[in-house]
């Protein structure tokens, strides 16, 4: 695992590591899990559909495994989305979808480059 | 569901904990914390954890549940667990980002123990989780301890009553030996004073516990015998008028005897076994002894003890009388030959009189006297 292209994905390597007591295997594995969970393309969807209800759903599942996997910025966009829409400010949260996008595809690359 | 094993390595804690999440890769880092604790069962949503739980609820140690879940929700598990019971037992998790605000405050109110903050601090969590855990447990042993004890201290108490009343009996029945008596005299004017209480309309408003300290208390009716000399107590045939008169002492030197036992005044049969010992030779037109009390002057209990004493000794042998017939007996009582009774008490007692003469059938041949 080349921990300076997680790093540079924008992930906290050694955050993340802590939380699974320095197991690089879980992480390897959990990384790979990652790209199987559908709350980053359901936050895409409710967008699209403009449904701020599943829209909140999605970036909380996001904001929730991305917190956990220490993907700092994706981490930071999913909290704000979350606060944006049970404010009641969905149009805000549904701006942030090109920047989340951006700090996603960047996370994907890293750890597909990783080959995990 | 699935299960991970890890019952831990020093193999002494053997529960479980349930791990509540739709996010696969939460429940896999939760799971990876405490796998080396407890036996890690996950659910994916509210739903199976509510079926997992409800099939086993003593099985888990802790739950570890998520907020946030599609169909049942953390907040609907708990509202469900509330009316079970559950959540006082089995230490709740919630799993929660936002802290602080009414969601929060809601699941204080249902018995939620704590909140787990995410993204998960491990030392945190599991060093909280493993020391609720550890307190349920102590807890759960002091329980058990003290319902021991509680167990115990009320077998002991049963046993003193027991022996209370044994030894109660056993001085009563060895007065009555000295003038001659079996000892079933006692015994019997204890059940006829139960049955007239319990089983007649003479007994109303009076508990069970009164009518047990009541009947305790009957037995020790003629305890004042100890103190009237053997001239005149197994004296055959008539008293003298002097005799008489020191037999009649029976009566306040057993209210005495009683009043100088300082164990006696804590039991509730106290202040009726005083009352029937003086005053269980009263009659109803007041020509009774040692007071002369008339009428409802005499204390039911003191009625009765006094009825079931005349009729008990009627009925059996005496060294100056005969056993008389049960007819003989009730008219001898009904035409106040042995003097004047409350005519209500009678009208209960001729009511329930057949049920009384049966309780002695089967007894051994009474061998006794003395009714004075």
């Amino acid at each position: 695992m080349r921990h300076e292209v997680l790093a540079a994905g924008g992930i906290d390597v050694d955050d993340a590591l802590g939380r699974l007591m320095g197991s690089e295997k879980l992480l390897a594995r959990l990384l790979g899990k990652f790209l199987d969970d559908t709350s980053y393309q359901r936050f895409l969807d409710a967008v699209a559909a403009d449904d701020a209800e599943a829209g909140l759903e999605a970036a909380h599942a996001l904001k929730g495994v991305s917190g956990n996997l220490s993907m700092v910025r994706v981490h930071e966009l999913t909290t704000r989305a979350c606060e944006l829409i049970r404010a009641g400010d969905w149009p805000a949260a549904r701006g942030l979808a090109d920047e989340l996008g951006s700090a996603y595809s960047s996370v994907k690359a890293a750890i597909e480059a990783c080959e995990l | 569901m699935t299960t991970q094993t890890g019952a831990g390595a020093d193999g002494a804690r053997a529960s479980r904990i349930l791990v509540v999440d739709d996010e696969e890769i939460n429940r896999l880092i939760l799971a990876a914390l405490f796998e080396e604790h407890f036996e890690v069962v996950t659910a994916s949503d509210g739903q199976e954890a509510l079926e997992v739980l409800l099939a086993d609820p003593g099985g888990f140690a802790a739950v570890l549940l998520d907020v946030m879940m599609p169909n049942v929700d953390g907040m609907e598990v708990l509202k469900r667990l509330k009316p079970t019971g559950l959540l006082e037992r089995v230490p709740v998790f919630l799993i929660t980002a936002e802290r602080g605000n009414a969601v929060m405050e809601e699941a204080y109110r249902l018995g939620v123990m704590d909140f787990i903050g995410k993204p998960v601090v491990p030392y945190v969590v599991v060093r909280r989780v493993l020391s609720v855990v550890e307190l349920f447990e102590a807890r759960k042993r002091l329980s058990l301890t003290v319902e021991d004890q509680r167990l115990q201290l009320l077998e002991r108490a049963e046993q003193i009553i027991e022996l209370n009343r044994g030894m109660i009996e056993s001085l009563s029945a060895a007065i009555e030996f000295r003038d001659g008596e079996s000892g079933e005299h006692v015994r019997r004017i204890h059940d006829i004073t139960r049955t007239m209480l319990l089983e007649t309309p003479f007994g109303e408003g009076l508990s069970a516990e009164d009518v047990d300290d009541i009947a305790l208390a009957s037995i020790m009716h003629d305890v004042g015998k100890i103190a009237i000399p053997d001239a005149i107590l197994c004296k055959p045939g008539r008293l003298t008028a002097e005799e008489f008169e020191v037999m009649k002492t029976h009566t306040t030197q057993g209210a005495v005897l009683l009043g100088r036992i300082p164990q006696m005044r804590s039991l509730g049969a106290y202040r009726y076994a005083v009352d029937i010992a003086r005053h269980h030779h009263e009659r109803w037109d007041g020509r009774g002894y040692p007071d002369g009390l008339a009428g409802d002057e005499i204390s039911p209990w003191a009625q009765v003890v006094g009825l079931a004493d005349v009729y008990d000794a009627l009925t059996n042998r005496r060294v100056y009388k005969p056993a008389f017939t049960r007819e003989e007996s009730l008219r001898m009582i009904c035409d106040g030959e042995c003097g004047a009774f409350n005519p209500r008490l009678l009208e209960c007692f001729l009511e329930v009189e057949p049920a009384i003469a049966r309780l002695y059938e089967g007894a051994e041949a009474p061998e006794t006297e003395g009714e004075r």
